[in-house]
């Protein structure tokens, strides 16, 4: 790379690593990677010994009566045992796993700390531990086969952690130091279950597999932020995945923003997971110090220190030195300055100029990176307490309307994974909006007097949804609801409306009420549920629970509420069959844990 | 223990005790009832789309066709299911489908499934509800129902019957008010129905229920009274936030809006609808001609977010602030 096109590359890319080392991890988040990689160095060559001696036997084998019969019985059997067996040997999760993976391989890489070269007797002892599993396998199952079946591919690597700090780099990084081509696929990308059903190809058909040149896998898929996977666009997409990691012959590495998404809890326990924190405060330290040798920047120690304590992340760093670089001048949004969430608001309606956009844009990723806020949350503050700071002169319809659009686009955006028009457009759209609208003052602090309060329509919502569908042991008003509907014929909302006319009815004849929530057979909870949010006055509500008490039981809806119970004939034994099949298949599918 | 049949048990709903139970007993929507009349006495029912507002008998229709087709046995032969409570297309794959594979016996080769306010469904839903009408139509009947047909995917429409219910003309309900209130001996002044008409349009359940309301809490019932109950049972959550905005005070027209949603349970949907239908009446706020247009295009807009997954109440804040605006123009040039 010349050096005239490099300037004009963003930092964040000049300054992407090219080798493990470079990257700033603990030791032991360097050996967990390095230990994942290795382990598929290990198989690599394990698989290529196996298709040198076992391939052409095996294939002939599985083609006799007996072959065939041998593979149904034992093949998930030894899928399962290879596996577990491989994985205790030389994963680098255990002690034991770590030692037998120093008697593989060099102990010290050219260059590196940790070496990914295997010793030169290596291959004979992944020759004997291949047999040796097969041996146990056979005294185990206690029957014979003349060829060892295909091997089962190793653990993914989930490279776990909040934006910015270094998922992606670690990948290429690996990538660039062992000279393996990185095969990515982005959130940008769609990935349902055809387009996997291409990575899986991609992944499968790895010529270097079967014709064995190299000793090390040639490539690596990287599927970029899994937790992106909707279930709406991505239909099938995950259980395609499933496919992947279970069916893959190179390594795949993953990585996901956040834990607590379901799909990536579940990933969890089918990885290698790497945890990549916000930087420790001596590791931003090595960042800049390196940027700033390499730049040649002045930079005063104290200013080193602020932002190394402040910024949430290494893209944040190089981005805000980049800034430095140009201007002199460090961005000033970091923790100490932006203390609160609610200055952080104050600021936000405090701009006064276009060319503050810009920085409003960071407040929004910083707000993001300290609270943890999406940006839809932060709409929501803003739509809470908009009114206090706008500049009234200017009318409130132009700003409400560009915070709902903004609003509009976030939500369609991030449904459909259009994530620049779910961030860049909204986040643009609200700055702008922001600039415009707000009062304008000299400074944030200016704004302290005005109190920032906390929207709590989330909370009301919830209350709602808690009294509707109830939580724990209570089931709310659903049963009441859903038995009002079907015995009314309407929808269980168009019940929900009609509760206070119920209640209306309830005031002037209770008697005839609880009689009728008797014939609708509902719990005695549900008719308190309705009592205490509806009824409110004591007397009546023991009236109506007298009345209620008395004719449970002794009025009985006849089919009325009845599901229509299967009087018919099933269509036909096949069709039924096939039902059960279909009900036994869809059973297997995760999407139905997911979807 | 004494088990008392449901005949037994006296009605407390007036509008089920009054909903007609076989198509005889319908009194309007003449040229729907008289279509359906024929496919009963020839034994014939295609599938049907029936469209219309609510309250003007489509579910009504569609209960006494299964009741004039089977007999009184009828709720062996019919399921009925509400899309909007569970609008997914896991309810077309299970419940729907499992009744309409199963075969039953009689006379009447096939059974009916009344699938109500289908146009909450989601078009891949509406596509696979397609596939199993169908797969099945040889033993199973589709009745649809819906407010709008527009919202109806075309290959359904095309493959129903599509029955328009017209809006039910003031003394079609003014008549049958009047004949409940003869038989449950309650005494109602004429300006009392016509306050019944004003509250609830042509929508007969809304008015039947607001009568049965009126009736226990009041010996007699006029205009007033009315009014009164009405207000408790539908409040003008939506006419206040709409004065209050016009008048200047945006924040509180906001937190009725946010108690609206919170504490009445309403629907951000359904309060725009509200908003569209008393904006474009002029009730409240009269506006000139191209005020109104440029009004209504906005709310259009902002349904249109809505339905797209926007969040409802950050749309309708919109909404408040526009009329705010408005209201101060309105002012300045007064």
């Amino acid at each position: 790379m010349s050096v005239a096109s490099s300037k004009r590359l963003p930092w964040t890319e000049q300054f992407r690593p090219r080798s493990l080392d470079e990257v700033i991890l603990t030791r032991k988040q360097r050996e967990q990677i390095l230990g994942w990689w290795r382990a598929w160095i290990v198989l690599w060559n394990m698989n290529k010994f196996w298709l040198n001696t076992y391939f052409t036997a095996w294939r002939k084998f599985i083609v006799t009566d007996v072959g065939r019969y041998w593979s149904r019985k034992y093949i998930s059997k030894w899928k399962t045992f290879f596996r577990s067996k491989f994985d205790s040997w030389i994963s680098i999760m255990s002690a034991k796993g770590k030692e037998n993976q120093a008697k593989l391989f060099e102990p010290v890489g050219r260059g590196k700390e940790i070496s990914t070269d295997l010793k030169k007797n290596a291959e004979a002892e992944i020759k004997n531990k291949l047999e040796e599993i097969w041996n146990k396998f056979l005294d185990e199952i206690k029957e014979q086969a003349p060829a060892i079946p295909p091997l089962t591919p190793y653990k993914p690597l989930l490279l776990v952690g909040p934006p910015g700090t270094g998922k992606t780099s670690t990948a290429y990084a690996l990538g660039w130091q062992e000279g393996v081509v990185i095969v990515e696929f982005n959130a940008s990308d769609r990935r349902n279950a055809a387009v996997m059903k291409d990575v899986v190809n991609e992944a499968l058909k790895s010529v270097g597999f079967i014709f064995n040149h190299g000793s090390k896998p040639s490539r690596i898929v990287l599927l970029d932020e899994v937790d992106g996977l909707s279930s709406i666009d991505d239909r099938g997409g995950f259980s395609a995945l499933l496919k992947l990691i279970e069916e893959t012959k190179i390594p795949i590495i993953l990585t996901a923003n956040i834990i607590h998404d379901r799909k990536v809890r579940f990933l969890m326990r089918l990885c290698i997971n790497v945890f990549l924190d916000r930087p420790q405060e001596y590791q931003a330290i090595k960042l800049i110090n390196r940027i700033i040798k390499a730049k040649k920047i002045e930079m005063s120690e104290e200013n080193i220190k602020k932002l190394a304590k402040y910024a949430p992340d290494f893209r944040t760093i190089i981005e805000a030195l980049e800034v430095y670089y140009y201007t002199g001048v460090l961005p000033t949004l970091f923790r100490d300055e932006m203390l609160s969430l609610q200055d952080a608001i104050r600021y936000a309606f405090s701009m006064k100029a276009e060319n503050e956009v810009s920085t409003f844009l960071n407040v929004i990723r910083n707000l993001s990176a300290i609270t943890d806020m999406d940006l839809g949350t932060i709409i929501l503050w803003i739509w809470e307490n908009a009114y206090k700071f706008l500049d009234r002169k200017k009318g409130l319809s132009a700003f409400y309307d560009l915070l709902a659009y903004a609003d509009y686009l976030y939500k369609v955006g991030s449904r459909n994974q259009l994530w620049r028009i779910a961030y860049r457009d909204a986040s643009n759209i609200l700055a702008y909006a922001l600039t415009k609208y707000g009062k304008k003052v000299n400074n944030i602090w200016a704004l302290r007097r005005i109190r920032v309060e906390k929207p709590t329509i989330m909370e009301g919502l919830m209350k709602l949804k808690t009294l509707i569908e109830g939580e724990g042991e209570s089931k709310g008003l659903r049963p009441l609801l859903e038995k009002y509907a079907k015995y009314t014929h309407i929808s269980r909302k168009d019940a929900w409306y009609e509760l206070k006319f119920l209640s209306l009815i309830a005031k002037e004849k209770p008697e005839n009420i609880g009689k009728f929530f008797a014939k609708l057979d509902l719990s005695k909870d549900s008719l308190e549920i309705f009592c205490k949010n509806f009824i409110k006055k004591d007397s009546i509500c023991k009236k109506l629970l007298k009345a209620f008490e008395d004719s449970k039981g002794k009025i009985r809806l006849e089919e009325h509420l009845a599901e229509f119970s299967k009087r018919g004939k099933s269509v036909s034994n096949r069709e039924a069959s096939f039902k059960k099949g279909e009900q036994k298949g869809r059973k297997g599918t995760l999407d139905d844990f997911f979807g | 223990m004494i088990v008392l049949s449901t005949t037994e048990l006296e009605e407390v709903l007036w509008v089920e005790k009054y909903r007609p139970k076989t198509l005889t007993e319908m009194i309007n929507q003449e040229e729907v009832v008289a279509a359906l009349k024929r496919f009963v006495e020839t034994k014939n029912v295609p599938n049907m789309l029936f469209a219309g507002p609510p309250g003007t008998g489509k579910t009504t229709a569609a209960l006494a066709l299964a009741h004039d087709l089977y007999g009184s046995n009828w709720r062996n032969y019919v399921l009925e299911l509400n899309a909007s409570d569970e609008r997914g297309i896991d309810m077309v794959r299970t419940k729907l489908k499992d009744f309409a594979r199963t075969r039953v016996s009689g006379e009447i080769p096939y059974k009916i499934l009344i699938l109500d306010e289908a146009d909450s469904m989601t078009r891949e839903a509406q596509h696979a509800l397609r596939r199993t009408m169908e797969k099945y139509a040889d033993i199973t009947r589709f009745i649809l129902i819906c407010n709008y047909s527009s919202k109806i995917i075309e290959p359904i429409q095309s493959r129903t019957a599509v029955f328009k219910f017209r809006k039910l003309s003031d003394k079609d309900v003014a008549e049958r008010i009047r004949y409940i209130a003869e038989k449950e001996g309650v005494n109602v002044s004429e300006d009392g129905i016509l306050a019944i008409i004003e509250v609830c349009g042509g929508d007969l359940r809304k008015a039947i229920n607001l009568l049965q309301s009126v009736a226990y809490m009041n010996e007699k019932i006029d205009r007033s009274i009315v009014y009164k109950t009405a207000g408790l049972v539908y409040p003008e959550t939506v006419v206040e936030m709409i004065k209050d905005a016009f008048k200047g005070d945006f924040e509180k027209a906001r937190k009725e809006l946010i108690r609206a949603l919170v504490e009445e349970g309403v629907t951000g949907g359904d309060l725009l609808q509200e908003f569209y239908r008393i904006l474009n009446s002029d009730k409240v706020i009269t506006l000139n001609l191209d005020d109104k247009i440029d009004l209504l295009k906005f709310i259009s807009d902002l349904d249109f977010r809505i339905s797209q997954g926007a969040t409802d109440y950050l749309q309708l804040t919109a909404l408040l602030a526009y009329i705010a605006d408005l209201g101060n123009k309105y002012r300045n040039k007064a």
